[in-house]
Order: structure tokens, then sequence, then C-alpha cells
């Protein structure tokens, strides 16, 4: 039997041994309200006044994609992982060989990409166990590397520094508008649902575990929580998400190459903007991947030559000068502590 | 308290709007015009030379072309857009090109996995935005492989380059030198790049062609041998064990087939310091205005491609101002062929576009693209026509109906020897008028001798 109890902030709903809170109390909401209506309002604005720029909305929705996988998995297991681009590569060069070699459509090759990133997570999964500090920080760091190579050694699989064409397209509705919309929409859904998954699992139990993990792995030991299964999962589910987004880079360009994503450059773009948006705050990779994606366009755009210098310059200003962990989130976040936005536990 | 948070929401309205109009703004940057351009775009990594050199040119000849009366009266317009070597930022710029800028010519720079990620959005735009696109260095089979099996979907893209498969003809050029120098045993290498795999590799027939043998096998067949073969890392920094493995394995000559973009400077280095420093060594792509400067005179002997020189110009090139004085007058490097090939490119265009009678109609202009022929520096320069693939709107270089020899009327490279204070001498002749002769070689040994 449901049994629902109205309380002031939330609606508590029973039901056998499980209980699932809905929060109604507008403070817990509002503002992601307000934000996420911005973001789906985003791609008409773009396409009604300047179509290229539902381009770039469709890069800072994949930066910060990217970037909200990375800071869970920084969450549960209490380690950076600074190659998340290797999930990238798995992911997309399996949703690219499927619909190249297998002629699979981009539906298909979703739920592909997602089995097998997670089994390549999976049997990576130990490092986070074997592994703490710097050793885990250069093994990660190398994965993407050695990646990169394989990518180079069997070029009749992967076609080395070339990359792989010809995918079938993520939309194809016969219109260049259309067409963009539909690409800025799905970059939207996705990280709105990364968004989601993200928010509901910090704010169970689950997350209240991974915090305690990342917090101090011996203390949660000690009080009977089994780390390595909550490390290994968190991995895997975080790896995972990352694969999505290679699945969906393999369709939206309709390439995919190693070279593009497997070096350090790309990666470092998503440790900005982690670090940019604030480390700390799952809504601030959103804030990160926008601000880097346009800035970068921005400073193409009116700075011609000194552009390569300008953009790492104005984000090493911005990681000194904004609060330390919180990034341009963190300034928001301080004029709203009473709003509710969940908060990842970085160990220092 | 409300007029805190009434300042909070201004200040966020206020920041937004800032950040979105300003990349508005920077988005509208081209669209003020007084007499519409013909406007060609350039996707290219601006902090790299293989973007800014083929841009400097192509600014030159826009500027040349616009001061003896443009195009059918109109001006050309050249922008470059930088998209930092990145493919995501590639198709942004793509995407600009076509929207803002409302370009009719989009050329891409040399990098094979940015034109096809700029091919494919380039695809799904050309009904509405009707353009060429034209890349300009890349070699990729790829980019061209489409056009004979989906004609009306790719028909706008060109390459001003020989295509990978198109490359044999040079590969037994290199072996067919080493021969005529008396080499029996050699080592070939090339650098682990996609354009290079043919080389070790036989092309099977086609319906098009019979089959192609690879360059150990071609070798064998004129009584000479491999003796040892490997592919080295892009840029691999160390290669002192190599030379010594050539050494022991019993070569006398090495073919390397690398680009100018290598770390060709370091391997020369180190082959002088070697154990194979008396071998004879064929290095393509050891190039560039100061290669002999960067090897300190230590690429004495090498035998490499003429591409960094121009092999045509003046009264030879009738259609196009003389390379070497638009060089020195404009201080403007010639890099390599690959690079400055942008700047015959916008000449060829506007012979085009002149043809097409003027940009409005696309097809026109990709007909005429297809018909029209040019001299250039490094010879006759025209696309492919045949339905060949992946020949088909490439520059032509190999004869179609035998890709291991020479087109007779195509695009020409041949191969030097650096000699003393690092002059160039051509190993073949190219075109009559201009010198080369095998009988001009020099062993490195002798050379270094001489010096």
């Amino acid at each position: 039997m449901v049994k629902i109890d109205f309380k002031r902030d939330r609606i508590n709903i029973r039901w056998r041994g499980g209980k699932w809170d809905w929060m109604i109390e507008p403070r817990y909401w509002r503002n992601t309200f307000y934000w996420t209506i911005v973001l789906l309002l985003l791609p008409l604005f773009f396409v009604y006044f300047s179509p290229g720029m539902a381009v770039t909305m469709v890069s800072a929705n994949v930066y910060a994609a990217l970037g909200i996988p990375l800071a869970f998995m920084g969450l549960g297991t209490g380690r950076v992982n600074f190659g998340p681009n290797f999930y990238v590569g798995v992911g997309g060069y399996a949703a690219a060989l499927l619909s190249l070699h297998l002629g699979f459509g981009q539906l298909a090759t979703l739920p592909l990409a997602i089995i097998i990133t997670a089994i390549a997570a999976f049997i990576f999964s130990p490092l986070v166990i074997m592994a703490k500090g710097l050793y885990y920080t250069l093994l990660t760091l190398l994965l993407p590397l050695v990646f990169l190579e394989v990518t180079f050694i069997y070029t009749d699989i992967f076609k080395g520094d070339v990359g792989l064409f010809g995918i079938s397209p993520l939309v194809d509705f016969g219109s260049t508008t259309a067409n963009f919309l539909g690409a800025a929409y799905i970059s939207s859904v996705i990280l709105l649902i990364f968004l989601l998954f993200t928010n509901k699992i910090m704010k169970s139990r689950y997350g209240l575990i991974m915090a305690t993990v990342n917090d101090d792995e011996e203390v949660a030991q000690g009080i009977g929580v089994n780390i390595n299964r909550v490390k290994i999962l968190s991995f895997i589910v975080a790896a995972t998400m990352i694969g999505i987004i290679g699945w969906f880079l393999a369709h939206y360009y309709g390439t995919f190459s190693g070279i593009t994503y497997l070096p350090l450059t790309f990666m470092l773009k998503i440790l900005l903007v982690l670090m940019i948006g604030g480390r700390a705050q799952i809504f601030g990779c959103v804030a990160g991947g926008y601000f880097v994606a346009f800035l970068e366009m921005i400073l193409i755009r009116t700075m011609g030559d000194f552009q390569p210098v300008a953009f790492p310059i104005i984000l090493l200003i911005l990681l000194f000068v904004l609060p330390r962990g919180e990034g341009l989130f963190g300034l928001y976040r301080r004029r709203h502590y009473r709003e509710y936005f969940p908060q990842t536990h970085v160990r220092r | 308290m409300r007029s805190k948070s009434f300042v909070t929401i201004i200040s966020t309205i206020a920041a937004f709007i800032t950040f979105f109009g300003l990349s508005l703004q920077a988005e509208a940057v081209s669209k003020d015009s007084g007499k519409e351009p013909i406007v060609i775009v350039y996707v290219c990594d601006l902090s790299n030379p293989a973007g800014q050199v083929p841009f400097a040119w192509m600014k030159v000849a826009a500027e040349q072309i616009n001061e003896s009366g443009g195009v059918l009266g109109q001006k050309i317009k050249v922008v470059a857009e930088d998209c930092k070597g990145q493919p995501n930022l590639a198709v942004e710029a793509y995407t600009r090109a076509l929207i803002n800028h409302k370009a009719t010519v989009v050329g891409i720079y040399p990098r094979s996995e940015i034109v096809l990620a700029c091919e494919a959005k380039a695809g799904e735009m050309y009904p509405d935005y009707p353009h060429i696109l034209l890349a300009i260095g890349a070699a990729s089979d790829e980019i061209t492989y489409r056009i004979v099996d989906q004609y009306d979907k790719w028909k706008f893209v060109f390459r001003d380059q020989i295509t990978v498969s198109a490359r044999v003809p040079l590969y037994r050029d290199q072996v067919d030198i080493f021969k005529a120098v008396g080499v029996k045993k050699f080592a070939l290498l090339r650098e682990d790049l996609t354009w290079t795999q043919g080389i070790f590799k036989e092309f099977p027939a086609t319906k098009y062609h019979k089959k192609i043998l690879s360059v150990p096998d071609y070798a064998k067949s004129i009584g000479m041998e491999v003796v040892y073969q490997e592919a080295v890392k892009y840029k691999a920094g160390m290669y002192s064990p190599l030379f010594e493995a050539i050494s022991a394995a019993g070569a006398e000559g090495i073919i390397f087939a690398a680009s100018d973009g290598n770390d060709l400077d370091v391997f020369v280095r180190q082959w002088v310091d070697s154990s194979a420093r008396e071998m004879h060594m064929l290095v393509t792509g050891a190039t560039g205005a100061r290669f002999w400067e960067r090897t300190g005179g230590k690429s004495i002997g090498l035998i490499t491609d003429s591409s960094v020189y121009p092999l045509l110009s003046g009264k030879d090139t009738p259609e196009m101002p003389d390379v070497r004085e638009t060089a020195k007058t404009h201080n403007l490097a010639i890099v390599s062929a690959v690079l400055y090939s942008a700047y015959p490119d916008m000449f060829f265009l506007k012979k085009a576009i002149i043809r097409a009678g003027g940009v409005k109609d696309i097809d026109a202009l990709i007909k005429a693209m297809e018909e029209t022929e040019m001299m250039g520096p490094q010879g006759p320069l025209k696309y492919e026509r045949t339905r060949i693939p992946p020949f088909f709107h490439g520059a032509v270089f190999a004869d179609i109906n035998d890709p291991s020899k020479h087109a007779k009327d195509g695009y020409t490279a041949v191969y030097g020897q650096i000699q003393k204070d690092g002059k160039m001498v051509l190993l073949q002749k190219p075109f009559p008028g201009v010198d080369g002769s095998l009988s001009y070689y020099r062993s490195p040994a002798e050379l270094r001798k001489m010096k």
C-alpha cells in the first residue's frame, strides 16, 4: 500500500520498504527550474539570431556533460582521474565502428556504446583500489595516451590520425536549421539527464556514503562501508556517462579520431571546465562548460593571433582569482547559501 | 533584502546579456558590406605555420587579384577562421563561414581529420548553403572517396593535393633513383601516419586499374632488396638506435617517407653521427627555407623532394604572378609546395569563376572547377575529371589508367640533392628548360669531403 505524507517542504512516498522524497519547497528547485528553462530556450534564441552559436552551445553542453561525471567520479573514488577522455575514446570508437561496419544507426549504437564503455571501465576499475595519489594520477593520465598509440598501431581498424568517417549522423531532418536545433536539444537533454541523475544520487543515501569515502576511506571502512564497492561503482557509472558523450561526438561530427580526443589538450580543457565552474559544484560544470566554450569563441573572433595566448592567460587568472574549489558557481552559491545545491566533497 | 535580490537579478541578467551580446557581436563581425565581395574563408590553425603560411599567401593573392580589377568586377575577400587545430572548433568555424560570411569557397588547412569533420557538416549544410569546399594540402583518400558514388551530395568537395593512392609514382621514383646511384639493399622507413601507409602495402586491383606492387615488391622486381622496414613514430626524437639497426642489417641507403612537420632536422643530425652516415639518404619533406641552417649544414648529401622550390614561374605561369618575386616582395616563406599551394589555388579559382560567369550558380562553378586548367608553379594544375575514387576531384598527379605512373599533364614533383652551401640540385628534369640530371648526384661522403 502506498502511503503519502505531506510535510512542510516535501512529500514522502512510502511503498513496502522503500521511501521517496519529492521536494515541494521552492528553494530546493526554483533556480534550477529557471535555468533549465533558459537552457531549453537558448537553442531557439541562437538559431533565430545566429545559428553558428548553436554549434558553440553544443560544444558547451559537451564540456559540461564531461565535467559532471568527472566530478561525480572524484567524489565516489576520492581521486582525481586525469584521463576521462579515455572513455570518450572508447564510447566514440564503439559507436563509430558499429555504425561503419554493421550499419547501425545512432539509436542502435547507443546501448552498445554504453555496454562497451562500462566493460572497459570495469576492466580498469581496480585502479581505484590499487593506486592512489600520484600513481593513480599517472596511471589514468597514461590510459588515453596508450589508447592513442593503439589507434596508430592498428590503423586498419581505427584509421590512425585521419580517424573514422561516414558515421551515421546524429540527426538528419533535411534542413540545416532543424539539424542545428536537433543537435542542440539532444546535447541539452543529455546534460540535463546527467544533472538530474547526479543530483539524485548525491542527495540519496548512496551519495552520503560516497561523501564518506571521499572524506576518509579508513573511517568509512571503520563504520561498515564497503569502500571498494563504492569506488568501483562510482568509477564505472561515471566512465559510462563519459562514454555516452563519446557516442554523441561520433554521431554529431560524423567522424571520430583518437588524435582529437585522446591527447592531453582535450583532457586539460575538461579539467579547466571543472576548475573554472567549481570542482566542488555539480552545477558549476554547466557554468564552466558555457564559460570556456563561449570565451574561446569570443577570443577567436575578436583577438586574432593573440587568442592562443589570451585564452590560457584568462583561464589561469580565473583559477587564481576565483574562490578555491568553488569556481564561478561558488560566487553565486555564496550569495544563495540558503538554497540547496548538490556539492561534492573535495579531499584536500 | 528585496533591493538586494533585485540588484542580484539585474546583475545576473546584465552579465548574461553582455556575455551572449559579445558572442553575437563576434558572430556578426563580417556581416557589414557594401558591394558584395566574393568571400573565401580559410579554416585553419593560426598558431601553426601550416595555417599561417597558406593564409598569408591567400591574402597576397586576393590583393593582387583585386588590384587588377577583381573577378568580373567583384572583389575577393579572404577571411581566416581559427580552429586551433580542433575538429569541434573547425566545425563551428565552418558553420560561421557559411552562415555569417556567406562564403563561396571554404578552404581547410592540411589536416585530414579536420577536413573530414568539416566535410560531414558541409554535406549537411550544402543544400541550404551551396559552396565549394577546397581541402588545401590534405592528402587522405577519404576526402574524395565518396564523390563518385554520391556525386550530387559531395560534388562540391575538391582537394588541391596528391592523394595517398596517387603517390605510388613518387615511391617508384625514390627506388629508381637509388638503383641509379648503385644501391642494392636499402632500409625503408615511413612516419607512422596514414598518408605514408601506401609505401609498405600493395594497392589491390580495382575495376579501374590492376594491382599495384608495394615498394618492397617493386624493389624486388628490379633486383633490389629492402633489408629493413619500419613505421617510425611521428616526431620520435631518438633515431640513433634505428640507424644502428639499419647499419647492422647491411643497408646501403635509407628512404624515409616523412612530412615537413616531422623533426627531420633531429633525424638528419643523428644520421650524421651514426654508423649509417656513409649511406645514401632520401628523406621526403626535408624541406623548409631554413632546413639547411636548422641542421647546421649536416643535411649535405640528402636527397629530398623538390616541393620547396617552385619549378616554374614568370612567363611559364602566365595566369598568375611570379611566385619567387611575390615571395620576395611580400616577405613570404616558400616552405613547401603544400603550404604555398593556396596561392595558385586563388588564381585557379579566379579563372574558374570567370568561366562559370560568377558565383551565383554553384553548380556552374563546380563544372567550371572540373574543366579549368592552369599552369602553376608545380606544372599543370587541374582537377581529375574521370570518376575514379579517390582521384576524382583531386589535383591530377598519377595516371588514372595505371596509378603507378605519372600523369602526362599534371602536378609535377621531382627529387633533388642538397649540396654545397645548402643549394638544391635537381636529379630529375621536370620540364624542358628546367635543369635537372642524375649525373649531378654525389654521395654524402663525397660531398662532406668537398665541404
